[in-house]
């Protein structure tokens, strides 16, 4: 028995030795491979539960208005500009609803006739840069009361490339459009604003709620604005970014304007198209601004000036043919001629025997009857002294001699080819006219225009001394042709522009008057020319050579 | 005599050597060499190679021998989908075995929210990290043609303009949720910051706690192996094979060695969204 149990514990412990002996290999080895056991943590899956992307807020702005005076708003495309004339088609409604239409302006060469009826002039991202005298012509129309409008935007740019097709860098709009916007004050940045946090879905669609006051931001909460350029300017900016809007250029957040006035409130610029077209219009208070934006562009309050005839009056002038002259061969055409000019530019033309005061009117008249324009002469300070007698006249010296009145010298020459000289001067003249500030001039073969504003009326006097003249003088307003005329402005007592111009204009073969010239008068002016030239000019002291012509 | 009682000794201790031969083959039937499994994500990230590079993920997983995976990146990212599926299959690998991600020329936008999913993430100093954010081309506007008929105005173009940008906007979030889920208790800068989409360098990122160590792919390697509490190991190559001929928007992969020589922008950017880092040019 006891041999058994010694035996059984043996066996025992031996298997325990052995089951060890095998095993401790594994063991000594997981303490050789490993230094514990990975455990691993709780393992965090993203909460994607409280992704929310808000819908835009579509803007429930209803345009309310009447039209009741009409014009034009032009539209550059004469500088590779990087639009579509349909992203307009928001701006054009509100316009239409307003009595305005867009034209555009396709070349540049008469920049100043095409600038001439219209009210506003926009400039969209231009791709090509505008000359030194396409800048002076708009500088000058915004300074006649025109309205300038400037966008550019961010995305309207150009990879440029070389032969090869290697990007080389990028054109942008800011580049091209920086001349002309920087003669008033205004430079657009090659940047972009964003905000990474408080957008319209997108880091480059940025909220803007910052706006100063002025007649643009009526009613404005809130616009939204997509890659829109910053601007610079001399005044505050009308409408500002705020908070974490930054400038792509310099990471800036402190004064980044979207949008800036200059000009005394003449010139808006703006840093981005998108928001004008559709669907972005419809987004917060867009659609507000775009007409707003209309109303700027069709509030412009032109001045025009004699030169602009006949953009100074109102859809309805009436003709007051003023001291009944003869409606012969000469005034009926020059009246056909002043219905046509106002035809074009959609002005209607009535013929009046009387003025009517509440009418824009156009008096035409001959200087002997002036009677019924005379208040209109006396406001703008212009004493007409007609008497249709032989004029009288003298002699002047031949001995030389100083005069400090204007001379009106005239030559004849003689069969027997002798020059007689006939000088007089213009007080002793009796048909004359006296304008302030101008003096005293000769009246014979002028044409005399003033222009005056009685209030909201424009009255238009036109004044010869023959009918011939009246036709000449409305040629010359029709051709807007008053290069050789003498001009006044006054503001006082009211804002009137005068012209005094001489009458006829040279044919191309040298005829005066507007009549082709004969062969005689041709030989007897050549000769009178070769007279005049030897007469030197010295002050007011004039030495007579007499000649002889054959 | 002696020999007699010599003889069960020596018996004895043959009996032991055997079994403790016996034992160390056990052993190493029992505890195979611990692996950290290597697998390279190189060039775009896109729908067939996405499957290859899950696939090694899924057998990582499955063998014990593996104890630690550690990805090789040199990316710049790719199509979306691709890259959320890879960003979940390594979350899943991690209830196993540890995950380090190494970058090497470039782990940016997709490759970066992969990365993001590993425990640690290990940079060269100038490894280009980042480009959080999603990049493509807007559909076109609907248009109605005389042929090709659709029963419904976004049929083809999936939606509207704007509503394609908010769907962006989203992909975005979720991009930074993803990344943030893993590392917000590491970050040193805001969703704010990193919603710019900037690329950084190894080092920049791991100032601001985009990355978590600078160094090398060995050290990487030996970062998983503590993870993984392992002393000795064996480093297996597990990247997929891929054919030769694969290829992601038209491109080849031959002749293209580095991340940065993929960023170049595809002459045909497919409809869709995309984790994608691109040149800034063209």
């Amino acid at each position: 028995m006891k041999d058994k149990q010694r035996t059984l514990a043996l066996a025992v412990a031996l298997s325990s030795l052995a089951g060890l002996l095998l095993l401790l290999p594994t063991v000594v080895r997981w303490f050789y491979l490993y230094d514990g056991q990975y455990r691993p943590g709780a393992i965090a899956r993203p909460d994607l539960s409280a992704i929310e992307v808000a819908t835009p807020e579509v803007s429930a702005f209803v345009d309310r208005t009447t039209a009741s005076t009409t014009g034009i708003i032009l539209v550059d495309r004469a500088h590779e500009n990087r639009f579509e004339m349909t992203e307009l088609n928001v701006l054009q409604s509100r316009l239409a609803a307003r009595g305005r239409h867009l034209e555009p302006v396709i070349a540049t060469e008469n920049l100043s006739r095409q600038l001439r009826p219209a009210q506003a002039l926009v400039v969209i991202s231009p791709g090509k840069s505008w000359t030194a005298g396409e800048i002076r012509q708009v500088k000058e129309f915004v300074a006649n009361g025109g309205r300038l409008l400037l966008v550019t935007d961010a995305t309207r740019f150009v990879v440029l490339t070389d032969d090869l097709g290697t990007p080389l860098g990028y054109d942008n709009d800011v580049s091209h459009i920086g001349d002309l916007a920087s003669q008033f004050g205004l430079i657009f940045q090659a940047d972009y604003l964003y905000n990474t946090t408080d957008n319209e879905n997108n880091f480059r669609n940025i909220r803007l709620t910052d706006f100063s006051s002025n007649d643009l931001t009526r009613g404005l909460k809130e616009v939204v604005f997509y890659a829109a350029h910053s601007i610079v300017s001399e005044q505050p900016g009308l409408i500002k970014a705020s908070g974490e809007t930054r400038s792509s250029n310099s990471d800036r957040t402190q004064d980044l304007a979207a949008a800036a006035l200059a000009a005394d409130g003449a010139v808006l610029a703006l840093g981005d198209v998108t928001f004008l077209s559709e669907p972005y219009n419809a987004v917060a208070d867009n659609d507000r601004l775009v007409a707003n934006i209309a109303d700027f562009l069709s509030g412009a309050q032109r001045q025009y000036d004699l030169g602009d005839f006949p953009l100074f009056f109102g859809e309805t002038v009436d003709l007051v043919y003023a001291g009944d002259p003869s409606l012969d061969g000469e005034l009926l055409p020059a009246g056909s001629a002043l219905q046509a000019a106002l035809d074009d530019t959609g002005r209607e033309l009535t013929v009046r025997q009387d003025e009517d005061k509440t009418h824009d009117t156009l008096f035409l008249g001959l200087y002997e009857k002036t009677q019924e324009i005379k208040p209109y002469l006396a406001v703008a300070q212009v004493n007409v002294w007609f008497t249709p007698t032989e004029e009288s006249g003298e002699e002047a010296s031949l001995e030389g001699g100083f005069s400090s009145e204007p001379l009106t010298v005239s030559l004849e020459l003689t069969e027997t080819g002798e020059i007689t000289l006939t000088a007089e001067t213009a007080t002793t003249a009796t048909n004359r006219i006296e304008i302030e500030s101008l003096g005293t001039m000769v009246l014979t073969d002028t044409a005399l225009l003033v222009l005056e504003a009685d209030g909201q009326r424009q009255v238009l006097v036109v004044l010869s001394d023959t009918e011939a003249g009246l036709r000449s003088a409305v040629q010359r307003l029709t051709d807007r042709d008053l290069s050789d005329c003498v001009l006044r402005k006054t503001e006082t007592p009211a804002r009137t522009t005068l012209a005094l111009c001489p009458i006829g204009q040279k044919e191309p073969d040298g005829g005066v008057g507007g009549r082709p010239e004969d062969a005689a008068s041709r030989l007897a002016r050549n000769r009178q020319e070769r007279v005049l030239a030897a007469f030197e000019p010295h002050g007011c002291l004039l030495k007579l050579v007499r000649v002889s012509v054959s | 005599m002696k020999r007699r009682r010599a003889f069960p000794w020596i018996l004895a201790l043959l009996g032991a050597a055997l079994l403790l031969g016996s034992g160390y083959l056990l052993s190493l039937a029992l505890l195979p060499t611990p692996q950290i499994a290597v697998i390279r994500v190189e060039g775009d990230i896109w729908g067939s190679y996405t499957a290859s590079v899950s696939k090694a993920l899924r057998e990582a997983k499955d063998d014990p021998a593996v104890r630690a995976v550690v990805l090789d990146i040199s990316s710049p990212g790719g199509e979306v989908t691709a890259s959320e599926g890879l960003y979940f299959d390594i979350l899943n690998l991690r209830d196993r075995v540890p995950v380090v991600a190494s970058v090497n020329e470039m782990a940016a936008s997709g490759a970066y929210y992969i990365s993001s999913a590993a425990e640690q993430i290990y940079s060269k100093p100038a490894s280009m990290v980042g480009n959080i954010g999603v990049i493509s081309f807007l559909p076109d506007p609907p248009v109605v043609e005389e042929t090709l008929i659709t029963t419904g105005p976004f049929k083809r173009s999936g939606g509207t303009q704007v509503e394609y940008i908010r769907q962006m906007e989203m992909l975005k979030q979720t991009f930074l949720r993803a990344v943030l889920a893993q590392r917000s208790d590491r970050l040193k800068v805001g969703p704010e910051t990193l919603s710019r989409g900037e690329i950084y360098l190894g080092l920049q990122a791991q100032r601001l706690g985009l990355v978590d160590q600078i160094g090398s792919h060995t050290e990487a390697i030996a970062a998983a192996a503590r993870l993984a509490q392992v002393r000795h190991y064996e480093m297996v190559d597990r990247t997929p094979e891929l054919p030769e001929e694969s290829s992601l928007f038209g491109y080849s992969r031959e002749g293209r060695s580095t991340a940065a020589s993929l960023a170049e922008l595809p002459e045909q950017l497919p409809p869709g969204f995309y984790y994608r880092y691109v040149e800034p040019f063209k």
